[in-house]
């Protein structure tokens, strides 16, 4: 049992069939992912509880990271690509612990924006929506 | 477009593990340096210094000299390590090679502790 710092954690994407770094990245996050379930209420359900069932399906739901944007790195072109050309995605995950668990993921979808302030550097925020499921370690 | 690799890179996704090519290090698995790799896309791991270029057509397109190659190299093995900006210069000094687990300082060769810096100044 310990506690991981997020210091020396790496994301890494896929720029062409190999997984590389991304660089300049601030915080990253994984939310959204969920078992899924419906409603298996009943007219003669006993007691006041709404009952659910599982679907068997799960959503993987979406990684979120911010970065330092820098227009002419290459490991950031290969973010905007997905939105100027839409295709799935693969990205890992390393975190900092003791065995550098790796967990890997595929993206669908990407959300993209960046924001310029006066008093803070040019930052972008990303969001991959998953395919599939996070390879979280078992 | 071919570029080959100046680095070994990590390949995490176990579909790519029966692979021969791929190099096991402390149960990591890598593609080794020299790996050859032919993608329309080949050229950005040469901007990144990741990857040399392996035809005329990746030099052509990647349009970057060997010393930006290099420096770029360099950027993303610190990137790759996880190493902060703020240690980027201790890690070329060779005063750190990483983090352990715990986020301390892996001592590299010429190994200088915060502590010992404020002491010099």
């Amino acid at each position: 049992m310990s506690k991981i710092r997020v210091k020396g954690s790496v994301l890494s994407m896929g720029i062409t069939t190999t997984l590389v770094a991304v660089a300049q990245v601030i915080e990253f996050g994984v939310d959204g992912a969920e078992s899924e379930t419906f409603d298996s209420t009943t007219i003669d359900t006993s007691g006041a509880g709404k009952e659910y069932g599982l679907t068997g399906y799960s959503e993987g739901g979406s990684l979120t990271f911010g970065c330092f944007w820098d227009p002419v790195l290459a490991s950031q072109q290969s973010v905007t690509d997905l939105v100027t050309t839409p295709a799935t995605s693969s990205w890992s995950l390393t975190f900092a612990d003791a065995a550098t668990t790796v967990s890997t993921f595929s993206g669908a979808g990407v959300g993209f924006g960046f924001t310029g302030a006066m008093n803070d550097g040019l930052k972008a925020d990303v969001s991959i929506k998953l395919t599939g499921l996070f390879a979280y370690p078992t | 477009m071919r570029c080959k690799y100046l680095i070994a890179v990590l390949e995490p996704r176990p579909e790519f593990h029966g692979d021969e090519r791929l190099e096991v290090v402390d149960g990591h698995h890598y593609w080794p340096i020299g790996t050859v790799e032919d993608h329309p896309k080949a050229y950005r791991l040469v901007r990144m210094g990741i990857a040399e270029p392996d035809d005329d057509e990746c030099r052509l397109v990647a349009a970057v000299s060997t010393q930006d190659m290099k420096a770029a190299g360099k950027q993303y093995e610190m990137v790759s390590k996880g190493i902060e900006p703020d240690d980027y210069q201790r890690y070329l000094d060779g005063e750190i090679l990483g983090y352990d687990e715990a986020g301390n300082d892996l001592p590299g060769p010429n190994w200088k502790s915060k502590e010992d810096e404020d002491d010099d100044e």
